[in-house]
């Protein structure tokens, strides 16, 4: 066995982040309480996945646990898996993760107002990256940020790169944050609401540039939102967030057309339609349940037009396969036909 | 930068003005005729006579304004009538002294406070965390005086580790110089670092929280990177404020501690001057250090600019 092989040929959807079965834990005041329970998802290479559910369903916390980033002492983080690329992050020591975030995995944040540090100039704090990961010389990191501030839309990216944050407005700090996410060309980006709080003109070019980097790259990126219209826009692929669990998982179309799960297709019936003005989705009856107080059974079966008494006992549903890319957590499915959107 | 601190510096100028007034305003506030109380009780005639030329009390108060704002432009701060020697030159000796010991105690109350806030501030909740809090709340009620005996008792008189009393200076022999500053230093510094570890400590805590933390943490920077430099530039805004105040307490402080441990510097100098009512000599003190607070206040404000880009002019 001397002979050295020709390296094998990519698969045509190398995987660069698989979750299987995550479970995190937070302390709160009355002890701890899972918030993220039995996630499991794979990325592959070029593909948008998006996240999507209410507030407090753990879509942050999902991510946050993935990149190592939960406070250590009030959070448990488990996994059977969380791979990315050859990389085992259940392995890895706190040192060991903070050379996989950056290079492997790199995220941007909701808030661009507060996201970046108020005392170091704009270009310090992507050139920093820079020289963190890839050992760039001060002049040679200062050449790569101007680049990534042009490449990301920032006008006249010679003098921002010398501007502090305040200087700049809140679209054009979500592009520092993109050039910041961008600078070691990651295998994955994760951004979490990254358009939120952004007005809806800006909001539409922040997305543009996001697909525009991720096609030029070939990222995987996983997209974090409220707001269905953005998960059309910019998703292949979907999942459902509710309570702490995946409740469903489709191809944007499949999605739209043919909801899997009640949850999703009140989401969809929430949805602001296109003579409206955008907004949250907050229109299905009742809350979702509280941290630490979970319902047995079906945790949406408070709020389910569709539940009957098999959904509120014994354990919460499996996730079962609807077809061979969609699955659902719901025990009636076979019997449901859920509306969709055309 | 540069802009700021040329602004920064011509607003000092009226300050500087107003503190002439003050110290020179110090003979006005004498009651009844100066030339009597400064020559004291005892005094004969001709000895008052001869206070009241050598201040030249007779004449108008604009002229001696003048005389001495001019002189002390130049230097200049008059003769102590006790001792005969320029007011300028004993100031000159007490200056440095007093300046080594109050900046070794800053120091001092620095390296304690820094690395303890952030331990406390990183380890929060634990054993090591109460430690530094009790630590800190009995560093701020104890008095430093109390403190500087204890010290000399312990480590003096007790250990023979360092000397109890007396100075050396550092141009002379460096060692010795710091076996007689450290244990004053200590004690005039310890109250500001128990201020410093609380607020610090507080601050970083407040950092921490921020999102541009999990930002610089999300980008893989080293922990080391993300407090010594994401975190502590924004949690020393507080901190210079303290800092700020405090080195007008600390001057304060260092003539009692001077007092405890026999160092010859400007508190000395000030307190003899004080007991043989020594007019030039308590108006140069007071003058000096007015000065030094300014110039203190003026670094202080400097150090603003820089932590917070905000604050300073485009
Ligand atoms: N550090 C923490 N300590 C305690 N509880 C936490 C912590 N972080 C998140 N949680 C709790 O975990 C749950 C999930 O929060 P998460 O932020 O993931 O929701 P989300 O789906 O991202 O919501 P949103 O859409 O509002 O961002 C919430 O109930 C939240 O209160
Ligand atoms: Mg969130």
């Amino acid at each position: 066995m001397t002979q050295t092989l020709p390296p094998a040929p990519a698969p045509p959807t190398e995987t660069t982040l698989l979750v299987e079965d995550l479970v995190v834990d937070v302390l709160t005041e009355h002890g701890w309480a899972t918030v993220v329970d039995g996630v499991s998802f794979r990325v592959a290479r070029g593909e948008t996945l998006g996240i999507v559910g209410e507030s407090g369903s753990g879509k942050s916390v999902t991510c946050l646990s993935i990149a190592g980033l939960m406070p250590p002492r009030q959070t448990r983080v488990r996994a059977t898996t969380l791979r990315v690329l050859e990389h085992d992050l259940t392995a890895l020591s706190p040192k060991q993760m903070d050379d996989i975030r950056g290079p492997r995995i790199a995220m941007i944040f909701q808030e661009p107002m507060t996201s970046l540090n108020p005392a170091f100039t704009v270009g310090d704090q992507i050139a920093e990256v820079l020289r963190r990961h890839e050992g760039l010389s001060r002049r040679a990191a200062r050449e790569r940020a101007i680049a990534l501030l042009d490449r990301v839309g920032v006008p006249s990216p010679q003098r921002r790169y010398r501007q502090y944050p305040f200087e700049f407005s809140g679209g054009m700090r979500q592009r520092v944050m993109i050039a910041i996410a961008l600078a070691c060309r990651p295998d994955v980006i994760i951004a979490d609401e990254p358009t939120t709080a952004l007005d809806v003109t800006v909001q539409a070019q922040i997305l543009e540039l996001l697909r525009e980097l991720q096609r030029e790259h070939g990222m995987s990126v996983i997209f974090i939102t409220h707001d269905l219209g953005v998960v059309a826009d910019v998703c292949d692929r979907v999942l459902v967030m509710y309570a702490g669990q995946i409740v469903e998982g489709a191809p944007i179309v499949e999605l739209f057309e043919q909801p899997g799960h009640p949850y999703m297709e009140g989401l969809l019936a929430a949805m602001p339609r296109m003579d409206q003005p955008a907004g949250e989705l907050a229109s299905i009856p009742g809350h979702p349940p509280r941290v630490g107080a979970m319902p047995d059974g079906c945790r949406f079966h408070p709020r389910c037009r569709y539940a009957e008494d098999r959904c509120t006992g014994a354990g919460s549903p499996e996730l079962v396969r609807l077809g061979p890319t969609h699955t659902t957590r719901c025990l009636r499915h076979p019997e449901l036909t859920l509306r969709g959107t055309p | 930068m540069l802009k700021f601190f040329a602004m920064r510096l011509l607003t000092t100028v009226p300050v500087l003005v107003l503190v002439t007034f003050v110290a020179f305003g110090l003979v006005l506030l004498i009651p009844g005729d100066p030339a009597v109380t400064i020559a004291g009780p005892d005094a004969t005639v001709e000895q008052v006579a001869a206070v009241r030329e050598r201040l030249g009390l007779d004449r108008p108060v604009v002229v001696q304004y003048w005389d001495w704002v001019t002189g002390a432009l130049s230097g200049d701060l008059g003769t102590s009538l006790f001792t005969s020697r320029p007011v300028a030159t004993s100031i000159g000796d007490g200056l440095p002294v007093t300046m080594a010991l109050a900046g070794t105690a800053l120091l001092i109350s620095l390296l304690i406070a820094v690395p303890t806030a952030i331990l406390s501030a990183l380890r929060r909740g634990t054993w090591l965390d109460r430690v530094a809090t009790v630590g800190s709340s009995l560093g701020i009620a104890l008095p430093s005086f109390w403190l500087g005996l204890v010290f000399v008792l312990i480590f003096s008189l007790g250990l023979g580790w360092l000397p109890a009393t007396g100075y050396v200076a550092i141009e002379e022999d460096p060692a010795a110089w710091l076996a007689h500053i450290v244990l004053p230093a200590l004690t005039l510094g310890i109250a500001g670092a128990a201020e410093s570890t609380r607020q610090l400590r507080g601050s970083i805590i407040g950092v921490l929280q921020q999102d541009y933390i999990r930002t610089a943490r999300a980008k893989g920077l080293r922990a080391r990177m993300v407090i010594g430099k994401h975190v502590m530039k924004n949690a020393s805004v507080p901190l210079v404020t303290v800092l700020g105040l405090q080195i007008t307490a600390l001057l304060g402080g260092a003539v009692l501690v001077e007092q405890v441990f026999g160092v010859p510097g400007l508190g000395q100098v000030a307190i003899n001057a004080v007991t043989t009512r020594d007019l030039p000599v308590i108006q140069g003190v007071v003058l000096v250090a007015v000065l030094v607070a300014v110039v203190c206040n003026l670094l202080v404000d400097l150090a603003y600019g820089y932590l917070n880009p905000k604050v300073r002019p485009r």
